[in-house]
């Protein structure tokens, strides 16, 4: 006989009684009152977690409850009764080769996901994205920056002119796919940059302009930001931090939780992976073009010197110096853009290239 | 003593206490993560269901346990719902800030149903010795005291400020500026009157069978716990700032004196006291921010349990310590980083077991008489939405 109590239906009045079977019959007996009985097909019976009170509702809606897991079981499967098939949960929570294959199993799956499944679902999905919704998105962008960090280009109309001309004229015809690139000039409180928004927008700021001593360099960093917008990459990484956003939104069900430091530090290290493969990527798309159009490769390792030793990327440069290596070594996992040295040493590989062929 | 003036005669009191181990919740939530996973999340709605009825089935009381009897499908129901919103807010939010603005400003007003939806949910889909809860709470009291009582202060400055500019039509920002800086010192002010309404509103209108919880609780005790931590965390905060200036002190003292100067360049070693001293407050700082959590917790959970009471039958006895509460979330910190996460089932089995064995019942009578009441289908939509977007009406008080 199993113990538990008995409540009647929608009543917290309860008192002890046993359970007990007999020939496809159950008997719940308690003191000084008639047993209930009735069919055991006719039990509902409560799913087993862990070793929580087991409850069992009568045909008359009455509740049996019960700490005697075992027993309970053992009557359900005595009796082939139909609870018994949901009890396969419990049976893969309770034997521990089934908990490492799911613990395996898990990491596995979360480790893939991570390394390949989310970036070839965000590149499936950039290039699948309409045109017309990467223009919005550069328009909106554009516009935002215009209004928090660009001002104006300070360059002369003339030479503004100049240089659209030369890259429509020369750079655009070196790409075949199909993008209308717009290039815009803006000031940015004397930093050197460039980027590219996902609909072919690309800028470039004065002080970049500044800094190159001649139209080749101008064109190398070009032709980098033309790369970032031939392999969608805006798009990409766009794509690739919300379903990582997502991701720890679901584990985690807490929607503060990217803003926690232990969570905030891994997702960081993960898009700055992510992004410095992109840089990488565009820098050979750079280096490719540049060939194709007779430009040495050289004259973007020079642009990518001189942009490093200004002041402000001096602290990013210094780290870099042979002496404090390990310092580099980490911050190669925070930077969002492979090391300089690193680049230039691809551009100088891809110079020598070209000049062999130039020789032949 | 807040209990003095209670009217009736204590017989019986009764523990709570926990009775799941971290070892059987592992092994459950690891199934549950497996079968999540490989089901694309459609298992997550199961997986929810079986982790409350592990947690409120084992926290017990008088030899039974609670019960949680959400089905599933309706979870999964308002599960889908919710992950729709939630990529349509994410996305939009990455790709367009200003939608990204708008939705989190249409999330702010549908707050106070979500919570509401949420209440009714799981206060019907819990139960305990074969008697459901229920929650009775007005929708307009959950404006009234979520989203109307600490938008009050900003509100008065933005009438404020319109008549003001229509009076004297002045565009000088410096009387605005006064404005907002005001309504922003009011609502801090307010904080702990908020708190104790929404508290007072949410478990004075929770129904076990047809009996009423009722909590009286006291804004002035709210304020001067208020009060009391504002006080300790001057104090912490300077004395890690003092500590970490006279380290710094020292040591930036010791090593330069050890290094000949170089021409122009700070030796790199000067950095190091500097590093030191940083690393340091940072640790001394989210230990201080661990030590604020525990009090604000122990001090507000102890005053509210102390105030709650069934009917005239049963009254509830917190004795939670700042201390203990400050050594569980340490401990908890060091399990996380040390495993990567794979000690969040210990966790959550820990916090469980703590928060049942400093609760005791204090009961005058059987709970014999109780009976579920009749009330409406419930769907889980509101109680999945709040979830994804952590809108839950969690108020650190819960088992």
């Amino acid at each position: 006989m199993i113990k538990g109590w008995l409540y009647p239906a929608d009543s917290s009045a309860r008192s002890e009684a046993g359970l007990s079977t007999d020939r496809g019959q159950f008997i719940v007996t308690r003191d000084r009152q008639a047993p209930v009985t009735g069919s055991i097909r006719e039990l509902v019976v409560s799913q087993r977690v862990g070793n929580i009170t087991r409850k069992i509702t009568l045909p008359d809606k009455s509740l049996f409850e019960t700490t005697d897991n075992d027993a309970v079981d053992a009557l359900l499967a005595a009796t082939g009764h139909n609870a018994l098939r949901a009890g396969i949960i419990h049976i893969l929570e309770s034997r521990w080769q089934w908990i490492a294959l799911a613990l395996l199993a898990t990491l596995l799956t979360g480790f893939a996901a991570l390394r390949w499944g989310m970036p070839w679902a965000s590149n499936e999905l950039a290039f699948a994205m309409p045109a017309r919704a990467t223009e919005i998105i550069s328009a909106q962008t554009l516009e935002l920056l215009d209004q928090a960090i660009l001002e104006e280009s300070a360059l002369p109309v003339e030479e503004q002119h100049r240089i659209r001309q030369h890259f429509e004229t020369t750079l655009l015809p070196l790409q075949r796919e199909n993008f209308t690139y717009r290039l815009h000039f803006r000031h940015m409180s004397d930093i050197p940059n460039a980027f590219a928004l996902p609909a072919g927008d690309i800028v470039i700021t004065d002080r970049l302009i500044e800094l190159a001593d001649n139209q080749e360099e101008i064109d190398s960093v070009l032709l980098h930001e033309i790369g970032h917008v031939v392999h969608r990459h805006g798009l990409q990484q766009v794509l690739h931090s919300s379903f990582l956003t997502i991701a720890i939104i679901m584990i985690s069900g807490d929607l503060t939780a990217t803003s926690n430091i232990a969570v905030a530090l891994p997702v960081f290290l993960l898009e700055s992976q992510y992004s410095r493969e992109h840089e990488t990527e565009a820098d050979h798309y750079a280096f490719e073009h540049m060939m194709e159009a007779g430009i040495d490769p050289v004259h973007f390792s020079t642009i990518m010197d001189k942009i490093s030793s200004e002041p402000e990327n001096e602290a990013e440069d210094n780290a870099s110096n042979s002496e404090k290596r390990d310092d580099a070594d980490l911050l190669k996992y925070l930077s969002t853009h492979p090391s300089t040295p690193e680049r230039i040493l691809q551009a100088e590989k891809y110079s020598r290239e070209f000049r062999k062929r130039l020789s032949e | 003593m807040d209990q003095a003036t209670r009217a009736y005669s204590e017989t019986d009191i009764q523990p709570f206490y926990f009775t799941g181990t971290g070892g059987e919740y592992f092994r459950i939530w690891i199934v549950n993560l497996i079968l999540s996973i490989l089901t694309l999340g459609i298992y997550s709605a199961w997986a929810k269901v079986r982790t409350n009825r592990y947690f409120y089935g084992n926290t017990q009381l008088d030899n039974t346990g609670f019960d949680y009897h959400a089905k599933p499908l309706a979870i999964l129901k308002g599960r889908l719902l919710a992950v729709a919103l939630l990529l349509v807010f994410v996305l939009a939010g990455q790709i367009f800030p200003v939608a990204g603005i708008a939705f989190t400003l249409l999330l702010l007003l549908a707050t106070p149903w979500i919570i509401w939806k949420s209440m009714q949910f799981n206060a019907r889909m819990t139960s305990f010795r074969n008697v459901r809860f229920g929650f009775y709470g007005s929708l307009q009291d959950s404006y009234r005291y979520l989203l109307f009582l600490p938008l009050i202060p900003l509100l008065t400055a933005l009438l404020a400020g319109i008549v003001m500019w229509f009076v004297t039509g002045s565009s000088e920002p410096g009387p605005y500026v006064t404005l907002v800086v005001l309504a922003a010192i009011t609502t801090y002010l307010m904080v702990p009157f908020i708190q104790k309404a929404i508290t007072g509103y949410y478990i004075g209108n929770h129904r076990y069978g047809q009996g009423l919880l009722q909590v009286n609780l006291s804004t002035k005790k709210y304020y001067l716990i208020y009060l009391c931590l504002f006080g300790w965390s001057i104090l912490i905060f300077t004395a890690i700032i003092l500590a970490a200036g006279v380290a710094m002190f020292f040591l930036g003292l010791n090593i330069a004196s050890m290094i000949p100067a170089t021409e122009g360049e700070l030796p790199p070693m000067a950095m190091a006291p500097l590093i030191a001293a940083t690393v340091f407050m940072y640790i001394a700082m989210l230990i201080a921010g661990v030590w604020i959590k525990a009090y604000l917790k122990a001090k507000i959970r102890n005053h509210v349990f102390n105030n709650i009471q069934l009917d005239n039958l049963m009254r509830l006895d917190s004795s939670i310590t700042t201390g203990r509460l400050f050594r569980f979330y340490l401990v908890n910190i060091l399990l996380m980083i040390c495993t990567l996460g794979l000690a969040y089932p210990w966790i959550k089995v820990r916090s469980a077991r703590l928060m049942a064995s400093t609760t005791e019942a204090h009961m005058s009578g059987s709970l014999d008489q109780y009976v579920s009441m009749q009330q409406n289908r419930q769907s889980a939509i509101g109680d999945e939405i709040g979830e994804a977007f952590d809108v839950d009406a969690n108020l650190d008080l819960a088992f």
